[in-house]
Parts: structure tokens; sequence; C-alpha cells
């Protein structure tokens, strides 16, 4: 087990390479460049101004060169200068990060104690209303579209009953902690459905096959009480599926979420990016990649691990 | 140790007894399979159900409440909506089921081989698998939609190829577990071959995450179809899809509200009614075998 | 729903004991004298740059902050700010010498101290028209002020420039200032790229207000500019947040719950707000005109629109008062010509394009188009099929387009869709390989079309080419008097309409919702936007 992790950790750094530079590629290959920005507004401009834009930016160099460019800064720590903003990318990035941080973390936590609950009591309650009842409410996160889950929320708690704020992580000018969380409720709320079904989902399959072992039958028949049962001796396996899928969407804990930090005004990374990509800012657009690939090469050895321990049968050779 | 070997096991080329008799104690299941195969009916039957056209655009009656006319009201452009429902379902159960099949034929196979395999082949793979996770959706999207027209068949293909790699994951994890138990040692100890133990043996007891992962993929790429309409990408106009509906309409939400209950309600329907279907299925191929 | 209902507990209880400090239903302090008066602004996205002249965005924030030689109003007229007036040949200010130079005087403001207490003189302009015409500056119209190669100052409140020839568009240039003693001594890139001034922290400006704080995606905050050259009783308020908020639904329903002050909505939102108290809807018509272009480009595009009178049979076929009525619910009105009406160079009686089918139809099969079997147009063997360039998330754009697919079938005419993203449609669209498209252009307040439309114009994405309607243009851009530049633009823009080479479609309007609380709003459609007399608004009694 030492040593498959170490070699996995002494692949971390070449997969990254190699993920930076299809990135590079995927986002270079798209048409158009940061010049579309110039032309947002409709204004008449002068190709001249358009063309020294880009022999500033850099953007008229061939490709591989701008990429060297690119991956020799972020070697030495410099993701570049945004193309939009003209600050430094690390800078734009780490000042969203809390708040991503927050919204997210906040979703899967909340994600997590809802599925566990539900998967874990539909299983044990095989077919029972309660069982069909829950599953069809996590069934509802995943089947309405997220926007429009969100502006429903919107609308009646934000405007209707003007319980909750509408966008925002607080008023302006206030500092309370209250106001902040009631700013965090919509957004985290929305977010966190999105991951409940599958979740849940995962967990109750396998739950469902591992109460039907032999191992939990002899627990059982050894007059463990049913929670022993569940918890200890079914979960442990059954847990590895869904340890996965949580694990790979950890992952995505620092990219964001766009549609709900779009409509909840939630100043995340998630929203960043898409901006930056309509804008072609490449060099933000790198550095949240950057962020972001080695997020999910990392959790990804934090999954096989987990893996590993959760099951023992598991060998790594 | 003893841990984990099922009490029974059905070799399993023999399939369990009545699939449907099993499949049919899951009431919620055999409900949605009649929902999905009638909306599914009715979208193919659209111009059998409809006199107007999809793109028939209307400027005297733009957002027309439900009439006897137009049964579910008119949209921004004064098209039929009822019309547009049926042949939007088209193009959404079109992306839904396409990208799950793409998603998780793809995803299946490369997690068996390397869960299988192991070693350097795995590891490959996985590696692989990484690198196809690290690619976020819209940059691809962006790319790939600009050489290839935003179609319904395109975003199925787009949505399937981003969406292979938690089944992967999920599979290999499978198959790692399964590979050790007793019985495919066993299987192996008695000749089989790597095929016949990999399908015949292992797989099969997979088959729960498998099917739960489809299910969820169908549903999943109709959502993801709509989020994308949100950033003004996804199946472009005339084309309607539910997605594009639902986010043509947000902005008349409050006043017009038919406009986004009925493509929302039809996704709504349709995503629950599969991933229902996939609940029942995951029960009824469970090859454990349970008492009745 | 487990987690929540604690947590909606806790809402409700918040509510109901007092709220922590916001600004329900508008309130602003209008009761209390002595709580500041803030005005909140739901703006729609998040700009780039404080910088006013290198940002890509639109400028409304920073010309809170910085002002410029001049500005224009609702009128679409130019009217002097820092400058006392704006010089003519008639106030002598403008004197063309023998050799066809121009020397140009503005007198400028006295008094005027920028935000750190530095005095503002004849320097700073002089200082700006060097940035601006450097190479690279990135300034949109930077090729405007190519026309000035000499600044003098021959006192501190007096800029006299020096043009190469009689430039009709020079009133609309200096609409920001950059200040010399924070940006001097630095080269055209160091300038573009310093932060300080691009974040903020070194933004000093003339404006009412000054740059108090930047949350990153969420507001911009500025504050009362106590020393504001307009006089001490100048601006009425006291604090302004501009909050980002992208998404044009919830803006409404902040808008609605009262969370703000102003807000930009969708014309298709307008009837919701209107019923909602203590707000008013006001429907501001822009300088910007939508479009429906066709091009010369491609053979096929030859082939098919190389006639002008089958450009003309299909501008027929498009009833363009239906989507100014019904699709866009009688906002907009029908547009003949790029100049808006409220300007003095729109000339009223260019020629109108009459929604006639028959005679659209009548007049390709004149050309020789006749209908095939399947209803649509076919001479020599080439059926009458074009591609519409249609640019993603334009969601206006893109109805107007397939209202137009919708009519032209009509006709035995087949447009088909071909849709790209953002960046990708702008670079496409730049190329030129394109046959047909609906866009919108935005124009300043000087009628100058010429960049447009001429031969070869940098802004002529089309092909077409007529030297009798250059030499109108280029004449008028040569003219100072008012007559004279409005009856080269008159016969311009009847030329213009004559060679059915674009069809005008409507002039774009954008619904704003003004709480009546604000007061002194007069909402102007010009690219200076609503915001160009901020320091003469009051919020509350």
């Amino acid at each position: 087990m030492t040593a498959y992790v170490g070699r996995r950790v002494l692949q971390i750094i070449p997969l990254v390479f190699g993920i930076t530079i299809v990135l590079f590629a995927v986002i270079q290959a798209a048409p158009g460049g940061p010049e579309g920005a110039l032309l947002e507004t409709g204004r008449f401009i002068d190709p001249e101004v358009i063309e020294a834009y880009r022999e500033r930016l850099g953007v008229d160099q061939p490709v591989p060169i701008q990429y060297v460019r690119w991956i020799g800064g972020a070697m030495r720590g410099d993701l570049g200068i945004s193309f939009s903003t003209t600050r430094p990318v690390s800078e734009m990035i780490i000042e969203r990060l809390p708040a991503t941080l927050e919204l997210m973390g906040a979703s899967f936590l909340l994600a997590a104690l809802l599925a566990f609950a539900l998967g874990t009591l539909s299983a044990v309650k095989q077919y029972s209303w309660f069982d069909h009842l829950g599953t069809g409410f996590s069934f509802v996160g995943i089947a309405m579209p997220v926007f429009w889950f969100a502006l429903i929320l919107q609308l009646v708690f934000g405007v209707w009953l003007q319980w909750l704020p509408v966008a925002g992580t607080q008023t302006v000018g206030a500092t309370s902690v209250t106001d902040h969380v009631l700013h965090l409720v919509l957004p985290t709320v929305v977010l966190s459905l999105r991951y409940v079904a599958g979740w849940s989902r995962y967990l109750r399959s396998s739950l469902l096959v591992a109460l039907r072992t032999d191992y939990v039958r002899t627990a059982r028949a050894k007059g463990l009480s049913e929670v022993a049962v569940v918890c200890v001796h079914a979960a442990r396996n059954a847990l590895i599926p869904v340890v996965s899928v949580m694990a790979l969407n950890l992952a995505g804990l620092f990219s964001g979420a766009v549609i709900t930090e779009t409509i909840f005004a939630w100043p995340g990374i998630g929203r960043m990016f898409v901006q930056a990509m309509f804008a072609r800012d490449y060099p933000l657009l790198m550095g949240i990649l950057l962020l972001g690939s080695v997020m999910v090469v990392f959790f990804n050895l934090v999954a096989d691990i987990a893996y590993g321990i959760l099951d023992p049968r598991i060998r790594y050779e | 140790m003893s841990e984990g070997i099922p009490v029974y096991e059905r070799p399993a080329h023999i399939p369990p007894p009545g699939l449907w008799t099993r499949l049919r104690r899951h009431k919620l299941a055999v409900i949605s399979i009649a929902v999905v195969a009638l909306m599914t009916a009715m979208c193919a039957a659209a111009p059998l159900l409809t006199g107007y056209e999809f793109d028939a655009i209307d400027l005297g009656s733009i957002r027309e409440a439900p009439s006897l006319d137009h049964w579910m009201g008119t949209d921004d452009l004064g098209r039929d909506l009822f019309t547009r429902i049926l042949y939007g379902g088209r193009v959404s159960i079109l992306i839904g089921v396409l990208s799950a099949v793409i998603g998780t034929l793809l995803g299946s196979t490369v997690g068996s081989v390397a869960g299988f395999y192991g070693g350097r082949l795995d590891n490959v793979l996985m590696r692989t698998t990484d690198v196809a996770y690290a690619i976020p959706t819209l940059p691809l999207l962006i790319v790939l939609a600009s050489y290839t027209a935003a179609t319904g068949g395109s975003m199925a293909l787009i949505i399937g190829l981003l969406s292979w790699m938690t089944t992967a994951r999920v599979v290999r994890g499978e198959v790692l577990s399964i590979k050790e138990m007793a019985y495919v040692e066993a299987a192996r100890s008695l000749g089989a071959t790597d095929w016949r133990i990999l399908f015949q043996h292992i797989l099969p007891n997979a088959v729960g995450p498998i099917v739960v992962g489809a299910t969820l993929a169908v549903g999943n790429a109709i959502i993801v179809e709509s989020s994308l309409s949100f950033l003004g990408l996804g199946v472009q106009p005339p084309t309607p899809t539910w997605g594009n509906m639902l986010m043509d309409a947000q902005a008349t939400m409050a006043t017009k509200p038919w406009l986004t209950i009925f493509p929302g309600m039809a996704i709504l329907l349709v995503v629950l009614a599969v991933n229902f279907i996939g609940d029942g299925l995951q029960d009824a191929l469970d090859p454990t075998g349970r008492e009745a | 729903m487990k987690g929540l209902l604690p947590l909606l507990a806790i809402a409700v209880g918040a509510c109901s004991s007092g709220s922590e400090g916001g600004a329900p239903r508008g309130r602003s302090g209008a009761d209390d004298p002595d709580r500041p008066k803030i005005l909140r602004v739901a703006y729609t996205r998040e700009i780039d740059v404080l910088n006013a002249l290198t940002s890509q965005n639109l400028v409304d924030i920073q010309f809170s902050m910085v002002e410029g030689l001049v500005t224009t109003n609702e009128n679409n007229e130019y009217i002097p700010v820092l400058a006392k007036q704006i010089p003519t040949e008639n106030n002598g200010l403008i004197v063309v010498n023998d050799d066809g130079t121009v020397t140009m005087t503005w007198p400028l403001q006295e008094g005027v101290r920028w935000h750190d207490g530095e005095a503002f003189t004849a320097e700073d302009v002089c200082f700006t028209w060097r940035f601006v015409s450097s190479a690279g500056s990135q300034v949109y119209n930077r090729n405007q002020y190519l026309g000035i190669v000499a600044c003098e100052t021959p006192d501190e409140h007096t800029v006299e420039f020096t043009w190469t020839s009689v430039l009709g568009y020079y009133a609309g240039l200096f609409e920001a200032i950059l200040p010399e003693h924070v940006l001097g001594g630095m080269s055209t890139e160091e300038i573009i790229t310093y932060v300080p001034y691009n974040r903020g922290d070194a933004l000093v400006g003339t404006g009412a207000f000054r740059f108090a704080e930047w949350r990153s995606g969420e507001y911009i905050r500025v504050v009362r500019n106590d020393d504001y050259w307009r006089g001490p009783e100048y601006p009425a308020i006291d604090e302004i947040v501009w909050s980002f908020i992208p998404d044009s639904n919830t803006r409404l329903n902040s808008l609605k719950a009262g969370q703000h002050h102003f807000g930009q909505i969708e014309p298709t939102q307008v009837e919701e707000m209107a019923a909602v108290d203590g707000y008013g809807v006001h429907l501001v018509s822009q300088n910007s005109f939508m479009h429906f272009d066709l091009s010369l480009n491609t053979a096929h595009a030859r082939l098919l629109f190389g006639e002008r009178d089958v450009r003309q049979a299909l501008f027929h076929a498009i009833d363009r008062p239906a989507i100014a009525d019904l699709l866009m619910q009688g906002t907009v009105t029908v547009a003949d010509s790029p100049l808006h009406p409220s300007s003095p160079y729109h000339n009223e009686a260019a020629p109108s394009v009459a929604f006639d089918p028959e005679l659209a139809n009548r007049m390709l099969d004149e050309a020789g188009w006749r209908r095939g079997s399947d209803g649509i147009r076919v001479l020599d063997g080439e059926r009458f099929t074009f591609k519409m360039l249609n640019r993603a998330g334009t969601a206006d754009r893109i109805a107007v387009a397939q209202v137009i697919q919708a009519q032209l079938k009509d006709v035995g005419v087949e447009a088909t869709f071909e849709t790209l993203e953002s960046a990708a449609w702008t670079q496409r669209w730049r190329s030129g390989e394109w046959e047909a498209l609906v866009s919108a252009w935005f124009l300043p307040a000087d009628p100058a079309i010429t960049g447009l439309y001429a031969c070869g114009g940098p802004n002529n994405m089309t092909g077409f080419c007529d030297r009798e309607l250059d030499e109108l243009m280029v004449r008028s851009d040569g003219f100072l008097d008012f007559d004279r530049r409005k009856q080269a633009l008159d016969e311009a823009q009847v030329s213009l309409a004559a060679s059915a080479r674009s069809l005008p479609i409507y002039y774009n309007v954008v619904p704003e919702v003004v709480s009546t609380e604000v007061g002194n709003y007069r909402g102007s459609g010009t690219n200076f936007g609503s915001f160009w007399n901020l320091w003469q608004w009051t919020l509350g009694s």
C-alpha cells in the first residue's frame, strides 16, 4: 500500500503537466480570442487597436510558445496577468477562494448529512413508504434544472415571503454573521440537492448488497443490534462506491458552481471561470484550470487510498 | 476470512427467474416505465397529435395562456407550446438516452478492464480518466460546438463523452473488490478465461452501480443540456428542447407561469421516472438473490 | 429538508425582530436626515478596470468618479464638463489656419481639484492626449485622436490642440481625463497595466464621487467628494453602491424585493415591474439599432445578394412594425436610419422600407427567382438558401432572426441558422466569412458613420462598397458647420437606404427601473449612459 501511494504521489507532477498541456490546447482551440471582449459593447473599434491589443497580450504568438511562457511562469509560482483586469491571476483566484469554499463546503456538508440519512434509512427500510418518499425527494434534487429550482426558491423566499435575501453574500454595510448566513441559505440548499440524489442512491444501492452478505447475517445471528450491524459491519463495504463519488465531487469544491453563483450573485470561482472563458482570458483560465486539475488528481488519489482502507480485500500491486 | 461471500450464488449465465416478476414488485418502477413509454410515444408521434409546426411563428398570439386552440398556450414567438413540448421531447429524450448509453458503455469498459487487469494498464487507464475528468465541460463544449452544429446528436455525444469517468471509477472499484472473492478464484481455478470471469462472474455483481449510474446519466444529460441553455449554449433555436424552452421562459416566470411549468414538469417527470426505473432494475437485477 | 427548518426559523425571527442594516423597500435614510443617503444600484456585470479609457465595458461606474472635457446628455447633445465651453467656429475657439490645419482652444473650468487635492490643469489634458494617441493605448476610438498633432498649454486653464484638418467629430473626444501627477512618467503599457489605478487605490478623478471599495465579484462603493468643483451642495447623495448582479431575473427579483434603487430589466419584464409600487419603469431608447446585414463576401452570397432589387425584395418581406409592436411588445420603435431620432442629424425623410410581401414576391419573380417544388425559389439550379450567423447568448437578436427566417420563408427564401459562441462569432464576423446576420451597433453621439459603411471601412465587414456613399460620408466628416454637415449626412442616409445593403430594424431600448425616491434622473441612451448627471441626483424627499 505504501509503495502504491508513493508511486501515485510521484505521478502527480507529470500528470498535472500533461493535463495542463491538454487544457491549454483545448482552450486555445476554441475559435476567437481575447479581442472578442473589446467588441462586446458594439462600439466601433479601430482594427489597429485590436492588433496592438493582441500583440501586448502575446496571443499573436504560436500556441506552443504561449504555453512555454505560461508553464515557465507557473513553475516559478507566477500565474501571469489576467487579460481583462490586468491583475495577477493568483491574486484574483485567492480572493474568490473563501467564498467558493464556503458555499461548496456548506453544500457538501448538508448534502452528506441528508444523503447518509436518506440512503441508510432507505436501504434499511426497503420498499417502505419512507423508502419511496425519501428516494423520490432525493430524485427531485436531480430532476429539476438547477436554474429553475434556484429562481423558484428566490421568487418564493426572496420576493413573495421576503424571508431571505435575493443575492449577494451579505447586505452591504452589514457585518453580522446572521446576515451572512441568511445569504448563504438559498444557494447552499440549491447546490446540496444536486449531490444528495447521487450519493444517497449509491449508498442505498451498495448498502442493500452489503446487508445481504454472509457476515452481516452472522452479525445479526450473534444478536448485535441493527444499528451496530448497519453502521459498523455493512457500512464499511457499502461506503466504497459512495466514497469514490464523493471524492470526485469533492475535487469540484474549488471549481464552484456557475449557475448557482450567477443567480445568487455569489462571488465564486465558477462564475469567474465562465466569464473568463467567454472573454478568452487565457491566463486566468489556465490558473483556475491548474487549480482544478491539481484538486482532481489529488482527490482521485485520496479516493483510491480510501478504497484501500475501507476494503482490505483490495490489493494494490 | 469469510467476509463478503454472498450466501447464494447463482451462475450468472442463468438469468434470475422472472426478471419481469421481480421488477413488477417495484410499483413505482412499473408506473415509471409506463410514463416514459407514453411520453416517448407521444413525442415520436408528434405530427399525429398536433397540427402545428414547431417553428410556426405567429406574432399575433405571443405568450397566450392555455386555451382550446393552444392546449398549453403559446411561447414568446407565438408558437404552440404543446407542439414544441412534443418535438422538444424528441430531442431531450434522445440526448438523455444516447449520452447515457455512450457514457455507460465507455465507462464500464474502461473501469472493468482497469480493475480486472490492474497493474500498468490500470494505472494508464485511470490516469487517462483523471485527465479526462480534469477537462471542464464548458471550454470543451465551446470548442466542439464550433466544429459541429449544436444539434441534439452532437450534444448527446459531447455530454456522453464528458460523463463516462464517474462510471469508470465506480465500476473499477466494484471489479477490484469482487475479483478477490472466493468464487472468482474458484472459477479461475476451474480454468475459466479472463473474459468469462469478467462477464459472467464479476460484472453481473457490479451491475447495481452500473445501472444506477446509467439511469442517473440519462437524467443528468437532460439537466446538463438545460444548464447549457442557461449559458446560452446548448441546442440552438429554432430547435426546441425542454431545457432551452425552460430557459427562454425564465424572464416571465411569475407572469406567464405556464411557459416554465410545462417544460419544467416534462423534465421533472421524465427524469424522475427514469430514476425510479433504474431503482427498480437495480433491485430486480440483484444477483445475490433475495427472499420473496 | 431537515436542515432547512431551523434556518428558516432563524430567518423569520431575524426579520420580525428588526433588520440587520439592510435597505428594505428602497428605504435610504431619507426619512432620517442623519443617516447617509446611499444609492443602491443593481448593476449588470462586474467591470474589468477602473481606467475609463482602457476599459472594455460600459463606463458608468468610472464616470461617477472620473470626468472628461465633455459628456452627452439625454438629448444626444454634447455638453461641457471640465471644459467651460465646447469650441466652435462661431465662438472663435476654432480657427482654420491658412495651411489647412486647425487650432482648437478649450478653456477649462477653474478651481477643480483631483480627489487627492492636486489641482486639475491643462497639462492633464495634454497628458491624456499623449497617452491615447500613443501606439498600443488600447483606447477604442484612438484613431479619432490621431487628427491632433500638437497639444499646448498656454496657461493652466487653457488647452490648445492643433488638428491636421477639419474633422467634425472632435467634440466627442476626451470623455475622461487621466491624472498626470499619478500616471505621468509611465510608458503606455505600464499605464494600461497599472493595477493601483485600475483597481481603485490610486484612482483619482475630478468627479462628484471618490473611490471607496471594490469587493471582488460583489460591488464597488464610491463616496461623496466633499470638494467637488461644482459646489459644496453637490452631490446630494453620500454614497453609491454598484452591486454586480449578472442574472436579469435576479435583478428583477431584487428590485421587486425593494433591495435596490436602480436596475436594468428585460423588455419582457416591463409589464411585471410596472405593477410594483415605489418604482418607475423608464424605457430608455438607446443610440443603438438592431440591423439585418447581408454580405457580398462569399461567392454564394454574391450570387444571391448581388442585385439591389433582390436585396430590396428581401427587405420588403420583413414586417418590422410587427417585430416592434408584437415581438418587442411596443417597447421599441422601427428604425430607418442608423442615426437615432433624438440626434439632430437624423434624417426624418430617409426612405422607409414598407412591409409588402406581394411586392417582394413580384420583385423576386422578376429577378428570375422562381418557386421550386418545395416552395423555395430557384435560379439556374441554385436554391435561394443562405446561412444566418447567430451569436449564442443574444436572445433578442436570435428572436428577431427567427422572425426574419419565418417571414422570408413566406416569400420562398430559406434562411438557415449557424450559431456560434460569443468570441467565435466575433472572429467569424470580423473575418467576413458569413452571408447574413442580425446584430446591433452602439453609436456615440457624434454622427460619423464612415467607419461602418465606407469601402474597406474598419467596421465594414459586409464587403459592400459604394463610392457615392463614401464621398458623402467623408465630406460630412470634414465639416464643422452644423448645417453643411447635416446636409451631407442627410444625403448619406438616403443613399444608404437606397442601396439596400442593410436593413435597420429597431432602436434598442433598455428598460430602467428607478425608485421614486430618486430625483433628477434623466435617462439617456448614449454610450455615457443614464448616470451622466449623477452629481445632480437626489435621494429621498
